[in-house]
C-alpha cells in the first residue's frame, strides 16, 4: 500500500514552513517576533529530541 | 520511482555526502562555540567591558579615539573603527602597517567618553580564534575559504539527494518512526532520516548563507570595482592624499546625511572598504533587519566633504542578509540555544550517514537474512508489508 502524499510529506512540509516563518520573525523585530522565532524555531529542534528519544511503546500509542 | 533512478539518487547522495562529511563535521564542530562566541569571551574576560557612567555622558571626538589607539602602537595606522549594535560605549580601533595589511594586526578597544584605551583584544591567538579560522579558512586565507565553501556546495547536494530518496525510504514507515528494536544500522537509518527530514529547512539555510558568506571577499572586491570605483571617478589619476583630514568631521558629514542612522564602522583611506582618497563612513538601522544592513558614505578624507552615498548592490546585501540566518545571533539567547541543538542534530546526521557507509557491507548479509523494509533500497526497495506493519 501507497502512502498518499500528505501522509508522506505533511509532517516534513509543516515542519519546514514552522523553520522558515521562524528564521524571518526574528529577522522582523524584536521583543514578540523573538517570541515568535523562537517557538517557531523550537518545533524542529523539539521534534528532533522528541522523535529521537521517544521509546517504541509511546511510538506505537502515537495516532 | 524507478529502481534505477533510486539507484542514481543514492550515488549522488553517497558521494556528495562522503567528500564533504568530514570538512561538515569540523564545520558543526567549530560552530558550535562560535554560536555563543560573545559569552565565552564574557567568560574567558576576553570581552571588553566599559566601565559604568551616567548614559549622558558625552563621546569624545573620534580624532582623539585615533590618538589612544595609535599612541599604543606608534608606527602603524588606522584602518578601521567599529562599533558594536548594541553597545556605542566603545570603539575597536584595528591599526595596521598599511591599509591593505593582512598581518600584524593590532586592534585596540577605546572608552568612546574618557578616550581610555579599555582592552587590546587578540586577534590571532586564543581558543576563539582557532575555532574561527577553523571554521572560516582552515588557517588558509581565501583559498581555505572558498574550498569550504565548495564543501558546502556538496553538502547541499547531499541534503536535496536525501530529501529525494526520503520518500522510497519512507514508504512503508510513520513519519519518525526510529526502530529501536532493530539492528543499529536499521536503527541509526532510521535516526539519519528522522532527524535529516526535521533538521531539512534549517539546515538548508544554513548551508546556503554559509556558502554565500565563503563569497564575502570577491563581492567586496566586486563592489569596489563596480561602485566604488565608479562614485569616486573624479579622482581617478590623483595621488592619494599625504595627509588626511578629520575623521570626526569625516563622520559627521556622513551622519548629517543619514541622522536617523547610527555609525557600524569607518573604513580608512586605502582599505578594501573604501578608496584610496576617502573614509568610507557605514551606516546602519535601527531594526534587527536595518541594523544588518549598511548605507555607505563616501566622504573626501582631507575636505570632509561627502563625495557620494549610493545603496549598496543587491550581491552584498544577500551577503550581508545572509550573515544572521548563518550565525544565528538575532533572536536573543533561546535562538542561540535552538542554533546549537540543530547543529547538534546535524552532527548526528552527519555521523549516522558516515557509520551507514562504514556498515555498509552488513546491510546486504542482513537483507538476504530478513528483509528489511525502509532499509538502503538498493535496486528495488525492499517489499515486505507485513514486517513493516510488525515493527509498529
Amino acid at each position: 500500500m501507497k502512502r498518499s502524499f500528505l501522509q508522506m510529506w505533511g509532517w516534513p512540509i509543516a515542519i519546514a514552513v514552522s523553520t522558515l516563518a521562524g528564521l524571518i520573525a526574528g529577522l522582523v523585530g524584536d521583543g514578540g517576533w523573538d517570541l515568535l522565532a523562537a517557538i517557531a524555531l523550537g518545533v524542529p529542534a523539539l521534534a528532533c529530541i522528541w522523535l529521537g528519544t521517544r521509546r517504541r511503546g509511546q511510538a506505537s500509542r502515537a495516532p | 520511482m524507478t529502481p534505477t533512478a533510486i539507484r542514481r539518487w543514492s550515488w549522488i547522495h553517497k558521494w556528495s555526502s562522503l567528500i564533504c562529511t568530514l570538512f561538515m563535521l569540523l564545520l558543526c564542530l567549530t560552530g558550535l562555540p562560535l554560536i555563543f562566541h560573545h559569552e565565552i569571551g564574557h567568560l574567558l574576560g576576553t570581552e571588553v567591558e566599559a566601565p559604568e557612567l551616567p548614559a549622558a555622558t558625552p563621546r569624545i571626538s573620534l580624532d582623539r579615539v585615533m590618538e589612544t589607539a595609535i599612541a599604543r602602537h606608534p608606527g602603524k595606522q588606522g584602518m578601521f573603527v567599529s562599533q558594536e549594535p548594541d553597545d556605542d560605549r566603545v570603539w575597536y580601533v584595528t591599526l595596521a602597517d598599511t591599509p591593505t595589511s593582512d598581518k600584524d594586526l593590532k586592534q585596540v578597544a577605546v572608552d568612546a567618553r574618557t578616550g581610555q584605551p579599555l582592552a587590546e583584544p587578540k586577534l590571532d591567538e586564543g581558543f576563539m580564534h582557532v575555532m574561527h579560522s577553523l571554521h572560516v579558512d582552515l588557517f588558509a586565507g581565501l583559498p581555505g575559504t572558498l574550498f569550504l565553501g565548495f564543501m558546502g556546495v556538496l553538502l547541499m547536494v547531499a541534503i536535496v539527494s536525501g530529501v529525494v530518496l526520503y520518500a522510497p525510504f519512507m514508504r512503508k514507515l510513520d513519519f519518525g518512526t526510529v526502530r529501536r528494536d532493530r539492528t543499529p544500522r536499521t536503527r541509526w537509518l532510521d535516526m539519519h532520516n528522522m532527524l535529516g527530514i526535521v533538521t531539512l529547512a534549517w539546515a538548508s539555510v544554513v548551508t546556503l548563507t554559509g556558502i554565500i558568506n565563503t563569497l564575502a571577499d570577491p563581492l567586496i572586491d566586486l563592489w569596489r570595482s563596480d561602485q566604488v570605483s565608479e562614485m569616486t571617478s573624479q579622482y581617478k589619476g590623483l595621488p592619494p592624499p599625504a595627509r588626511m583630514g578629520s575623521l570626526q568631521a569625516a563622520v559627521d558629514a556622513a551622519t548629517a546625511l543619514e541622522p536617523e542612522m547610527k555609525i557600524r564602522f569607518i573604513a580608512f583611506p586605502g582599505t578594501s572598504f573604501s578608496s584610496p582618497h576617502h573614509y568610507g563612513v557605514f551606516l546602519r538601522g535601527e531594526s534587527p533587519l536595518t541594523a544588518r544592513l549598511f548605507k555607505p558614505v563616501l566622504v573626501d578624507a582631507q575636505t570632509a566633504q561627502v563625495t557620494d552615498s549610493r545603496a549598496l548592490p543587491w550581491y552584498v546585501t544577500a551577503l550581508l542578509l545572509s550573515q544572521p540566518l548563518h550565525f544565528g545571533d538575532y533572536g536573543g539567547t533561546t535562538m542561540q540555544i535552538l542554533w546549537a541543538l540543530l547543529d547538534l542534530a546535524t552532527i548526528i546526521v552527519l555521523g549516522s550517514g558516515l557509520y551507514l557507509w562504514l556498515r555498509r557491507g552488513t546491510r546486504t548479509a542482513e537483507n538476504s537474512r530478513q528483509a528489511q523494509p525502509g532499509s538502503m533500497p538498493r535496486g528495488a526497495p525492499a517489499q515486505s508489508p507485513l514486517l513493516s506493519r510488525e515493527s509498529r
